[in-house]
């Protein structure tokens, strides 16, 4: 092996091997912020994933309470364990993903994003409407825990971080493998230019679905994961103003590479607990933030370190100064 | 190669600085003589349209720590431990409250949280129970088996909601037809429902009888569905201060003529909107009275705390909250005050003492009167606090509230209770019904 | 329904109609001319009613003047954040609605440092009292908001139309390429675009300060009606606008007597949903989405 593809796997050892010493370091407040971070990565990316294609969109978060309303409802109606509700919850969200994404496909750019957002508004102002099944403002509560596995009670913070960690890392090792797959070649080609791709037989819209769907399914695992933890979900946790949050965590970090998101929800997730003394400010100093990156650096933190290190060097050269990295493709 | 050294030397140290900072950040203990001071959270929105119920319960509360304090501590099983309070601003969103909780409990110790409740005491109750923390609700309708910490009742929701058709209809016999609506929400539709029972227990018809949804801004077709049922009593029930405001002045520009009642109308804004005169003759009624009501008399602890209030907070202090003082600066003080003298009857902070203490305590004096620890039949534990309920009407006079009434609730309540529980349950409102 | 009700949700509808026509007209134009999607035209709306409250309700100026004096303010609010946000991004209309809506988070943060949180604002009526029009009770202050509307919007048709630089803002937003052939600065119509842009939901939110509960968050909910507005309106179109904003308002407020105001957003979001999906163009629009 080349000293080229060696580094990059000792350095994704280290961080493994950091993340499973952490929690034994840290106070258990902290815990619980690793567990929503990891939460938060599995979003991160499976949002990245659908972006590769160029389809921004605006319902991301709306599509993780989909899991988390469908996981507590499994459980809590059919009393399921999660290990059957997470999945299920997952395939459920990619089913409606599918329902959504067709009529979408009719759309690009800015008008995928609009009516993306108009989609997402309405399954939420659903949940809000119907108190039955979804609770309506109050949302769920009492929403059964993991359980035990033996004498290890996932109600603790540790043991449901090692769960988190363990299904974070499957959902991240899929969909880094999707991404360098052909799957994820036909992605980056539509996005480049999707009448060519076309023309080489790469039918766009089935493309376009494909993303849609696999990315709405992780989406649904997080919120499982999500609703498994705090027992209780309202339909306030999943509005715009957190699907701004991911935008943050996405144009930040960048999104030409598979890393990129993760390195944005990592810096944004140390921020945001690193500036709780001045709560007042924080969502200023975000939006600040948010505009910086765009206008100054569009490509993210990844284009930074790619710069200094250049080891993300081949196919998908990063160039800080395009906007690639925020590239919803305009038709005017 | 030169590249892929420098390269990996960025990697290795960019990971050693990561982790000597993650782990700095959150390794190390609270440094906290536990001993000497015993720190309490204060966990509601501090921002957003519910800020009205929780942010200005903070001077309350402080005013009672600093008196504490400044007899060196809270005197409990022979020791003194002195107070200090922590603030965690929820928005009213559950999620943001469990975390709240997490934060006050795990990173400040605290052993007791004053708060609004609602959606947040669904969400924090599995996790506060199990860390034996109190938390001291506004709203009754939280108060639930499975949540032996959670108390209430130093707020008098729902219990004015229940005692104001008995109020009016004493007051205008003649009148028959009862309008109310609030917001739809935890707190909207439970104490809605214990009102409607109520009121079909005195004898009221109830001709309207729904809820507005939270996000709603533009209250005048929600003012002409109302009136189009030609009501006598429009009630506004739990409806957050500011819809209050917004509802009556439709009220007043639709030519609503009959009696406006609600749980809490915060005068000083609805006089920017409606003439005082209206107010009067709609009686605007509800509860939350001001300190300075010649109600309590001279000298009387209300009149103090509105002193010590204006000496602290008022105009041209240094601690000037830019604002008046409202019925909310004293409404979450009552629990925090009930909590210490639960706490130094027992004679030590075990949460499982102070409530045995409580309950077994004849009479406890609150800040609005004697009352007991009740509620079994109506939250299935007694977690609720009940001293007697002031009622108040708008006076053009004084242009402000004053004090119509102070009615005892438990005696009424028995007399009742079969009626009005019958009525909860059948809108599923009731404890057991509400998972 | 009842016949007073009816009248009284019309008379209702009307006023909804004019100050979504208000708000949106603006974005119509910010968008129709160079794709500036302002995610942050809520807040305009917002710090407009901010404005009225500093003047009026804590500074004592008459309400009229106080209006009037969001319209400057708020005109160079637009014209900052052309320049300092959509300029830097143009070409790109997903980074600018995202850039903007850091925006909002900043201009509700302020809002909310400067005036401070906690109870919402109320300002005193300046025309109390309500007409009866027709058998319905209508409040003055918002009786006075139609014809405030109709001016505006009239004085904004007229400078579209008749006065040459509006003339050279539509000959922009239909064909920016062939504007500049004629040699019309890009810059200056965008930054009058936003200018306008600022001013309209600066002077809609001024006029609802009286009837609505001023807060830093007031503009959340108007910015997805304005959008569907746009949107339905098709996305350049003024006219088109005008005419969504008022369909809106009349379905919106019906809606809401009838069921609730959830149910009124349900319906106006899938309305959106539906052009966009269906005829894109919306419907009087020649600018695809």
């Amino acid at each position: 092996m080349s000293k080229h593809k060696v580094l990059p796997i000792i350095g994704v050892a280290a961080l493994l091997a950091f993340l499973c010493v952490l929690p034994f370091f840290a106070r258990e407040y902290y815990v619980e912020i690793l567990i929503i971070f990891l939460i938060n990565v599995i979003l991160a990316v499976s949002y990245r994933l659908i972006a590769t294609t160029g389809d921004w969109t605006l319902c991301h978060v709306v599509l993780m309470g989909a899991g988390a309303y469908a996981s507590a409802l499994m459980a809590k109606h059919f009393g399921w364990p999660f290990w059957m509700t997470a999945p299920l919850a997952g395939a459920t969200v990619g089913l409606v993903g599918l329902g959504i994404v067709y009529p979408l496909l009719r759309t690009v750019g800015f008008g995928f994003f609009i009516a993306s957002l108009a989609i997402g508004e309405f399954i939420r102002l659903v949940w809000i409407k119907f108190h039955s099944p979804f609770g309506g403002p109050r949302g769920m509560i009492n929403i059964p825990y993991v359980g035990e596995l033996g004498p290890i009670d996932f109600y603790e913070a540790i043991p449901y971080y090692f769960m988190t960690l363990v299904i974070t890392l499957v959902c991240v090792l899929i969909m880094y493998r999707i991404d360098r797959s052909r799957i994820g070649n036909a992605f980056k080609a539509i996005y480049e230019d999707d009448i060519l791709a076309e023309s080489i037989g790469i039918k766009v819209g089935r493309y376009r679905s494909l993303a849609f769907v696999i990315g709405s399914f992780f989406a649904g695992i997080a919120g499982a994961l999500l609703a498994h933890r705090l027992s209780a979900i309202d339909p306030h946790i999943f509005g715009l103003d957190e699907m701004v949050y991911l935008l943050v965590w996405v144009v930040v970090g960048g999104t030409a590479t598979f890393t990129g998101p993760i390195i944005g929800v990592a810096v944004m997730t140390f921020l945001f607990e690193w500036t709780r003394p001045m709560l007042e400010w924080r969502p200023l100093f975000f939006g600040a933030i948010l505009i910086g990156f765009l206008i100054f650096m569009p490509g993210g933190l990844e284009s930074l370190i790619a710069k200094f290190t250049r080891l993300f060097g081949n196919r998908k050269a990063v160039q800080p100064e395009t906007e690639q990295a925020i590239g919803a493709k305009e038709s005017v | 190669m030169k590249k892929e050294r420098l390269s990996g030397l960025f990697l290795r140290i960019s990971l050693t600085m990561a982790l000597i900072v993650t782990l700095s950040v959150m390794s190390g203990t609270t440094a906290q003589s536990a001993e000497e001071t015993i720190n309490i959270g204060f966990l509601a929105a501090l921002s957003g349209p519910d800020a009205g119920w929780g942010l200005p319960g903070i001077t309350g509360n402080q005013i009672f720590i600093d008196r504490v304090n400044a007899e060196g501590g809270l005197l409990v099983g022979g020791k003194r431990y002195k107070l200090k309070m922590y603030k965690f601003d929820d928005e009213a969103i559950g999620s943001k409250a469990l975390q709240g909780a997490r934060q006050l409990v795990l990173e400040h110790d605290v052993k007791f949280i004053s708060a609004i409740g609602g959606n947040p005491a669904d969400a924090t109750h599995p996790f506060l129970t199990k860390k034996k923390v109190f938390y001291a609700t506004l709203i009754s309708t939280d108060i639930m088996p499975d949540r032996p910490y959670l108390i209430g009742g130093g707020d008098v929701t729902p219990r004015i909601d229940m005692l104001r058709p008995l109020y009016h209809k004493i007051n205008n016999p003649e009148l028959k037809r009862w309008a109310v609506t609030s917001q739809d929400d935890t707190i909207g539709k439970t104490c809605q429902a214990w009102e409607v029972g109520s009121a079909i227990a005195e004898g009221w018809d109830i001709v309207y009888d729904k809820h507005f949804s939270g996000e709603t801004e533009d209250f005048a077709p929600v003012v002409t569905a109302i009136l189009a049922t030609k009501p006598d009593v429009v009630s506004l029930n739990l409806t957050y201060p500011t819809y209050v405001t917004l509802i009556i002045e439709q009220l007043y520009l639709q030519g609503f003529k009959g009696i406006i009642s609600a749980n809490y109308i915060d005068t000083e804004s609805v006089m920017q909107k409606v003439p005082i005169e209206y107010m009067e003759a709609t009686k605007c009624a509800n509860s939350f009275p001001l300190f300075d009501d010649p109600w309590w008399g001279e000298p009387s602890w209300q009149h103090d705390f509105i002193k010590e209030w204006n000496a602290k907070y008022g105009p041209g202090t240094p601690g000037d909250v830019h604002r008046k003082i409202t019925g909310i600066d004293w409404d979450h003080v009552i629990m925090l005050k009930l909590w210490a003298h639960g706490a130094q009857l027992a004679g030590s902070f075990d949460p499982d003492a102070i409530l045995k203490a409580l309950r077994s305590a004849p009479s406890i004096p609150t800040i609005l009167g004697p009352g007991v620890m009740y509620g079994k039949e109506m939250w299935g534990i007694d977690n609720m606090i009940s001293p007697p309920v002031p009622i108040a009407e708008v006076k053009a006079d004084c242009k402000c509230k004053r004090i119509q009434a102070h009615l005892r609730f438990e005696q009424w309540f028995e007399s009742r209770k079969d009626t009005i529980i019958k009525v909860v349950k059948d809108k599923g409102q009731y404890y057991d019904q509400r998972k | 329904m009842e016949l007073t009700t009816f009248i009284q949700t019309i008379a209702n509808s009307v006023v909804s109609g004019s100050i979504y026509a208000t708000v949106a007209v603006g974005l119509a134009l910010a968008f129709g001319v160079m794709q500036m999607a302002n995610h942050a035209h809520g807040e305009f709306f917002m710090l407009g009613a901010y404005v009225v409250y500093v003047f009026y309700a804590l500074g004592g100026m008459p309400f009229p003047l106080a209006v009037l004096a969001a319209i400057p303010t708020i005109a160079a609010l637009g014209l900052l954040t052309e320049r300092l946000i959509f300029r830097p991004t143009r070409g790109n209309v997903l980074a600018g609605f995202m850039a903007t809506a850091g925006l909002t988070w900043i201009l509700q943060t302020a809002a909310g440092r400067i005036w401070g949180l906690g109870f919402m604002k109320m300002i005193p009526t300046p025309y109390m009292g309500s007409a009866n029009i027709a058998g319905a009770q209508i409040g003055l202050q918002r009786v006075l908001i139609v014809p405030a509307a109709c001016i505006l919007l009239g004085f904004l048709w007229f400078f579209l139309h008749r006065v040459r630089l509006g003339k050279g803002l539509r000959a922009c937003a239909q064909d920016p390429e062939a504007a500049a052939l004629q040699g019309i600065s890009i810059n200056k119509m965008t930054a009058l675009a936003m200018g306008i842009a600022g001013a309209y939901a600066g002077v809609a939110g001024a006029l609802m300060a009286p009837i609505h509960a001023v807060t830093p968050y007031m503009g959340r909910d108007l910015l997805i009606t304005a959008f569907i507005v746009v949107i339905v309106g098709g996305m350049a179109s003024i006219e088109g606008a005008v005419l969504a904003a008022f369909l809106l308002g009349f379905i919106h407020t019906f809606v809401t007597t009838i069921f609730d105001a959830t149910s009124a957003v349900m319906v106006g979001v899938a309305f959106m949903a539906f052009i966009l999906i269906v005829k894109p163009t919306g419907l009087m629009g020649r600018v695809k989405a």
